[in-house]
């Protein structure tokens, strides 16, 4: 137990004195905890493929009203580059599953989503914190029992993202964002980053 | 646990790579030393190369660099032994030719690219090495246009 927390002491002491370097650019890696709402019974996606639902090809294991699973849990990893410019761009990957329908009742499993997305936006250096505003656009496939068997539906999404990076060290930060939009109407994810490559201008050779 | 905390201890420190980006400006070479030689001598020390085809997948073999009266020749050796020409920077192409110089674990990258978009990467040493190669390139360059 005392080993732990000599430990334990280390790791923070580490991290309180640890130099944040600012860099002009930088390649990081995020691996977050997400959750949305994301209703696919029409809800609002700019082109929600929502054919098997509308069918009559319900979920087997449904909410009383019948209706599909509407909001999601999941874990995201997320590679992304940021110029010198404070441009950032990146890619993201999720998978999870349903977690509510739309009355509240727990999906208990019957839904697995996927999905991935690319993204556009900027970032900048307030100290030890970065905050950034981005749009991602990609997409969510769900896939689902129903009485008639597996089926699948896909959803297009479109977010307005801002988030923030909290450095603990010099290359790992807490992230955390809020994100809304047409697709995922809300949601939010918090997790852990690293910058794996820094690129800092030094200006003319010496 | 303790080997847990350890590592998270050194994850948080910092294990993130840093390069240092560098412009090039030409200086003027020492005083009473011949470009050509200090350019044979900082080719001596290179490290290693590292080039792209564009487009074109890198086809196997090693890059041979030599400089000759005019440029910096990049030849392939094939594994068959047989040398194909790949790339060619000019002298007289310097410095307008060098993107930047990079500094990663005490090697120094001296990035250039030719008119088609290829691109050369030469590793020295020490920033020394790296700005003898640049500084007397650009003289022979210089040179050149003068001399026409």
């Amino acid at each position: 137990m005392k080993r732990s927390f000599l430990a334990l002491a280390v790791v923070g002491l580490v991290a309180g004195s640890a130099r944040v370097a600012r860099a002009d650019g930088q390649v990081s890696f995020d691996v977050q905890a997400m959750a949305a709402v994301s209703p696919l019974d029409g809800g609002g996606g700019p082109a929600a493929h929502t054919s098997a639902l509308v069918a009559g090809t319900m979920p087997l294991a449904t909410s009383s009203s019948g209706a599909p699973s509407d909001a999601i849990v999941g874990v995201e990893v997320r590679p992304s580059f940021a110029f010198s410019r404070g441009l950032r761009i990146g890619v993201g990957f999720r998978a999870g599953r349903g977690a509510t329908f739309g009355d509240g009742t727990v999906d208990t499993g019957s839904t697995t989503m996927w999905g991935g997305d690319v993204s556009l936006g900027l970032q900048r250096w307030f100290g030890r914190v970065m905050p950034f505003i981005e749009a991602r656009f990609g997409f969510n496939a769900y896939s689902f029992d129903t009485v008639n068997g597996p089926s699948h539906a896909e959803q297009l999404r479109l977010d307005g993202v801002l988030g923030a990076r909290l450095y603990l060290g010099s290359s790992f930060y807490l992230a955390a964002a809020a994100f809304g939009g047409w697709g995922d109407r809300y949601g939010g994810s918090l997790g852990l980053g690293w910058d794996l490559i820094r690129y800092r201008n030094r200006g003319v050779l010496p | 646990m303790t080997r847990a905390l350890v590592a998270l201890a050194i994850l948080v420190g910092g294990c993130g790579a840093t390069v240092d980006v560098y412009r090039y400006r030409p200086a003027p070479l020492p005083a009473g030393q011949s470009p050509q030689a200090l350019l044979d001598g900082a080719l001596r020390q290179l490290i290693t190369v590292e080039w792209t085809t564009g487009h074109h997948p890198i086809p196997p073999g090693r890059l041979l660099v030599a400089p000759d009266a005019t440029g910096i020749a990049g030849t392939l050796i094939l594994p068959s032994g047989n040398a194909v020409p790949q790339l060619y920077v000019a002298y007289r192409e310097f410095p307008s030719t060098v993107r930047s110089v990079s500094c990663f674990q005490n090697q120094w990258t001296v990035h250039l690219a030719d008119r088609s978009g290829r691109s050369l990467d030469l590793v020295f040493p020490s920033r020394q090495s790296a700005r003898q190669f640049l500084d007397a390139a650009t003289a022979l360059g210089h040179n050149q246009v003068v001399s026409r």
